[in-house]
C-alpha cells in the first residue's frame, strides 16, 4: 500500500471543565489515502469534530489539549510542527469548511478581501494576481459574475451562496485534504444537493482528499468511498461505504441504520431506536462504551474494552467483542427489538 | 359574553358543514407581513407573502405531513391555524368533538373567532416546537412547565394537577420523580418529551408538531417518533406534522402536502406522494434527499435545481416555481397560474404539465 496521505495514531484530546476531564477523543487511529473520500459519522458528542480540530491543531489550551498521539500528514507529524509552519499547512495543504456559513465569514470584510487574504497568505502572489485567483475560485463554484461579487459583503449572499464562497476559499490554495465539517447541515435539501454535487466534482478534478464529517448517513452513502463511525470519542466501525451500509458489524452502526427513516421505504412499524442516550465523556461506562445501550451486551462487554479489529469483510473493522459472532445482517432491524 | 360568542360564530355564514371525519379545514389562508420603511412615519412599502391562498383538510385521527424548504410558509401556516399569528385572509374551520364544549357551535372559524372562543378552542389544539432548548423556560421546574396549561385553563386543584403531571410524565416515557427538576438537567430528547407532555396536558384533539425531531440525533429521533406514533394510537390524536426532512415525514404521515413559496404545490396520500409524485418541485425535492444505501445512491436520478428559492417579498408571477423549474414552458408557466387540481383520486397537484415520475 502506498504511503497514506494522513495517518492518525492513538489520538487523545481532552478538555478540562469544572465537572472534570472530558475525554472527547480517546484513542482514535485511522489512515486516509491520497484522493480518498472518507465519511466520519456519529451523533453529537461522538468526537468527530474534535478529531478534525485536532488535525488542524485548532484545540486551544488550557481548556483543551491533545494529550497523546501522532498525526502524520504527508510523512510529517503535524503535532510536532512549530506554529508558524503549522500555519502554512492550515488553509494551504489542509483546508477546512465549517457547518455554519453565516458565522464562518467575517461580516465586516468583503468576500473578496477574505479570499484574497487566504490566497496571499499561502501563495507567493501580489494582490492583483490574488484577486484574479479569487475571481477564478468563485467562478469554479458557479457563482455568477464573480468579479463583481468579490466586492460584496457576506450578508448579501444566501446560505447556499455563502457555503459556495467557503468552498471557494477552501479550495483556492489547492489543498491535498479538505475537511468539511457538516457543510450542508444548515442548508435546505435542494441546496444541499447543489453543494454536495459541486464539492464532489471539484475535489475529483483536483484529486483532493475529502474528510466529510456529518450525522447524515444518507449524505455519506452518496458521497464517500470509506466511512468511520464514531461513538463516545472512539471509532467503533470503519470500512468501505458499501460494506458498512450493507453489512454492518457493530451493533451501534446497525442500530443507527435501523433508527433512520428512509425515503424509499414505506413502513408503519416502529423504528428500531437505540435505547437510552450517549454517555457522559467525563465518566464513560467501563468496558465497551456502548454496552449500556447495546441489545447484545454480555458480561465481558462491561469489563473489557474492545479494540478495533478486522471482522466480516476485508478492510472492515469493528470494535466489538462479538462482531464476528453476531450476524447483524440477517437480523431485521425493523420491528424486532421494541423499546420505548 | 354569550352574546359575543354567538355573534362571532354567527358572522361566519358560509361555514356550511364539514364532513364528520374532518377535524379542521383551512380555506384560502393568506398571511402577509408588511415591510415598513422610514424612521418616524413608517409607511408600508411592500409585503412578504408568506402564505398565499392555502387550502387543505385534516381528518380526525390522521397525520398530515407539511413539507417544504425554509421560507415556504409551512410554519406560518401552522401559526395561523392556531391563530398565534393573525391571518390576513381566509378561514380555518375547526370541528370540535368534545362533549363538554361550552356553548360553542359545532364548527368554529378560528381565523375570525373572538378571544374567549379562542381560549376555549386552544384546549383542543396544542403545539410542540422545534427547539427543545428554547421552548422550555429554564427557570421553571418540569412540574410547573407541564402544569401551566392546566393552570391557565383553570383545571383541577393543585393536588390534582400534580398527579396529572406525574401521569403525563409516565405517558411520555419519563420518570414521575422528575417533577422538581429543571430543563437543563435533561437531554434534548427528554426535553422534547417534556414539550410533548405539556401539549398533552389538556387532552387536545389536534397537535401541531413544528419540526419536533429536527434538533435531535438520529437514535433519539427514532425514540421520539415512536413515542408520537404510540400516543396517536392510544389517544386518538390528530397531527399536523411540519418538517423539512422528507424521510421522517414519509414514516409518520398518512397524507403529505408540499409547499413552495407560500403555495401548496402537491398534496396526496403518503405512498402516492413518494412513489408517484407529479409536481416538478416534488420531484426535485425527493431526488435531493440522500438515502443511506451506497448502491442506490450511485444509480439514482438526481434533479439539481438551479439557484435559490426566490424572495417571498417579490415572488415570481404565475407559477411561483417557474424560475427554477426544469420543465417550465415560457408563455405558459410564467403567464398562467396553475390551479391545484385533483388529478387522481386524492392526489392534487398545481402544475400545467404534471407527470408521474419514479425517483428510486
Amino acid at each position: 500500500m502506498a504511503e497514506p496521505l494522513l495517518s492518525v495514531k492513538d489520538l487523545r484530546t481532552y478538555f478540562t471543565t469544572e465537572e472534570g476531564v472530558v475525554r472527547a477523543v480517546e484513542g482514535v487511529s485511522f489512515d486516509m489515502a491520497v484522493g480518498e473520500r472518507r465519511g466520519v459519522v456519529g451523533e453529537s458528542g461522538s468526537g468527530k469534530s474534535v478529531t478534525a480540530m485536532s488535525i488542524m491543531r485548532l484545540i486551544e489550551p488550557p481548556a483543551g489539549e491533545i494529550v497523546t498521539g501522532t498525526i502524520d500528514f504527508q510523512g510529517e507529524n503535524l503535532l510536532a510542527l512549530p506554529e508558524d509552519e503549522m500555519q502554512e499547512v492550515r488553509g494551504g495543504k489542509i483546508a477546512m469548511i465549517f457547518q455554519d456559513p453565516m458565522t464562518s465569514l467575517n461580516p465586516v470584510y468583503t468576500v473578496g478581501d477574505q479570499l484574497i487574504e487566504t490566497i496571499m497568505l499561502h501563495q507567493n502572489v501580489n494582490k492583483h494576481d490574488a484577486r484574479e485567483i479569487a475571481g477564478k475560485a468563485l467562478d469554479d463554484v458557479q457563482i455568477p459574475s464573480p468579479s463583481r461579487v468579490l466586492d460584496d459583503y457576506p450578508h448579501q449572499f444566501s446560505g447556499g451562496m455563502r457555503q459556495r464562497v467557503m468552498i471557494a476559499m477552501g479550495l483556492s490554495c489547492n489543498p491535498d485534504l479538505l475537511i468539511a465539517d457538516e457543510p450542508t447541515t444548515a442548508l435546505d435539501v435542494t441546496t444541499q444537493a447543489q453543494i454536495m454535487d459541486l464539492m464532489l466534482k471539484l475535489a475529483e478534478d483536483r484529486g483532493t482528499a475529502v474528510m466529510l464529517i456529518t450525522h447524515d448517513l444518507g449524505v455519506v452513502a452518496g458521497f464517500c468511498d470509506t466511512v468511520q463511525v464514531m461513538y463516545a470519542g472512539a471509532i467503533v466501525e470503519q470500512g468501505t461505504a458499501k460494506d458498512l451500509f450493507g453489512d454492518p458489524q457493530h451493533p451501534y452502526t446497525w442500530g443507527l441504520l435501523g433508527s433512520m427513516t428512509r425515503l424509499d421505504e414505506s413502513h408503519t412499524e416502529r423504528l428500531h431506536s437505540v435505547r437510552g442516550a450517549p454517555p457522559s465523556l467525563i465518566n464513560p461506562p467501563s468496558g465497551c462504551r456502548f454496552n449500556p445501550r447495546c441489545d447484545f451486551a454480555q458480561e465481558q462487554c462491561r469489563s473489557r474494552y474492545p479494540a478495533l479489529r478486522e471482522s466480516g469483510n476485508e478492510a472492515q473493522f469493528a470494535a466489538c467483542h462479538f462482531a464476528t459472532e453476531l450476524d447483524l445482517k440477517s437480523m431485521s432491524v425493523r420491528g424486532e427489538v421494541s423499546n420505548r | 359574553m354569550t352574546d359575543m360568542l354567538e355573534n362571532s360564530s354567527g358572522s361566519v355564514p358560509h361555514v356550511g358543514e364539514l364532513p364528520s371525519d374532518v377535524l379542521i379545514r383551512i380555506d384560502g389562508l393568506v398571511k402577509e407581513f408588511p415591510i415598513k420603511r422610514g424612521v418616524f412615519f413608517k409607511r408600508q412599502v411592500g409585503a412578504v407573502q408568506a402564505v398565499s391562498g392555502v387550502s387543505f383538510e385534516i381528518k380526525a385521527g390522521e397525520t398530515l405531513g407539511l413539507v417544504g424548504e425554509s421560507g415556504s410558509g409551512k410554519s406560518t401556516t401552522a401559526r395561523c391555524v392556531l391563530r398565534l399569528l393573525e391571518p390576513t385572509a381566509g378561514a380555518v374551520y375547526f370541528q370540535h368533538t368534545r362533549d363538554d364544549s361550552r356553548e360553542l357551535p359545532p364548527i368554529v372559524d378560528i381565523a375570525t373567532a373572538e378571544k374567549d372562543t379562542l381560549r376555549i378552542l386552544r384546549e383542543e389544539m396544542q403545539i410542540v416546537f422545534q427547539d427543545p432548548f428554547a421552548s422550555l423556560n429554564p427557570r421553571m421546574t418540569v412540574a410547573s412547565i407541564i402544569a401551566e396549561p392546566l393552570i391557565v385553563h383553570g383545571v383541577g386543584t393543585a393536588e390534582e394537577r400534580l398527579s396529572k403531571v406525574k401521569e403525563l410524565l409516565k405517558t411520555v416515557g419519563l420518570s414521575p420523580e422528575h417533577t422538581n427538576r429543571y430543563p437543563h438537567e435533561f437531554s434534548g430528547g427528554q426535553r422534547q418529551r417534556i414539550g410533548v407532555a405539556r401539549a398533552l396536558a389538556l387532552n387536545p384533539a389536534l397537535i401541531i408538531l413544528d419540526e419536533p425531531v429536527s434538533a435531535l440525533d438520529v437514535s433519539i429521533q427514532a425514540q421520539v417518533l415512536n413515542l408520537l406514533a404510540d400516543l396517536q394510537e392510544d389517544l386518538g390524536l390528530t397531527y399536523l406534522f411540519i418538517a423539512h426532512d422528507l424521510s421522517v415525514v414519509r414514516h409518520i404521515s398518512d397524507r403529505v402536502a408540499v409547499m413552495y413559496l407560500g403555495k401548496l404545490v402537491e398534496i396526496a396520500e403518503r405512498d402516492n406522494m413518494y412513489e408517484r409524485p407529479m409536481h416538478p418541485y416534488t420531484h426535485a425535492l425527493l431526488s435531493a434527499v440522500p438515502i443511506p444505501d451506497p448502491d442506490l445512491e450511485t444509480h439514482r436520478k438526481r434533479i439539481i435545481l438551479e439557484g435559490d428559492i426566490p424572495s417571498p417579498a417579490d415572488p415570481p408571477a404565475a407559477c411561483r416555481f417557474h424560475t427554477r423549474c426544469p420543465k417550465a414552458v415560457p408563455g405558459k408557466c410564467d403567464v398562467d397560474e396553475p390551479p391545484l387540481l385533483e388529478l387522481e383520486p386524492g392526489h392534487w397537484a398545481a402544475c400545467h404539465f404534471p407527470e408521474i415520475q419514479d425517483l428510486f
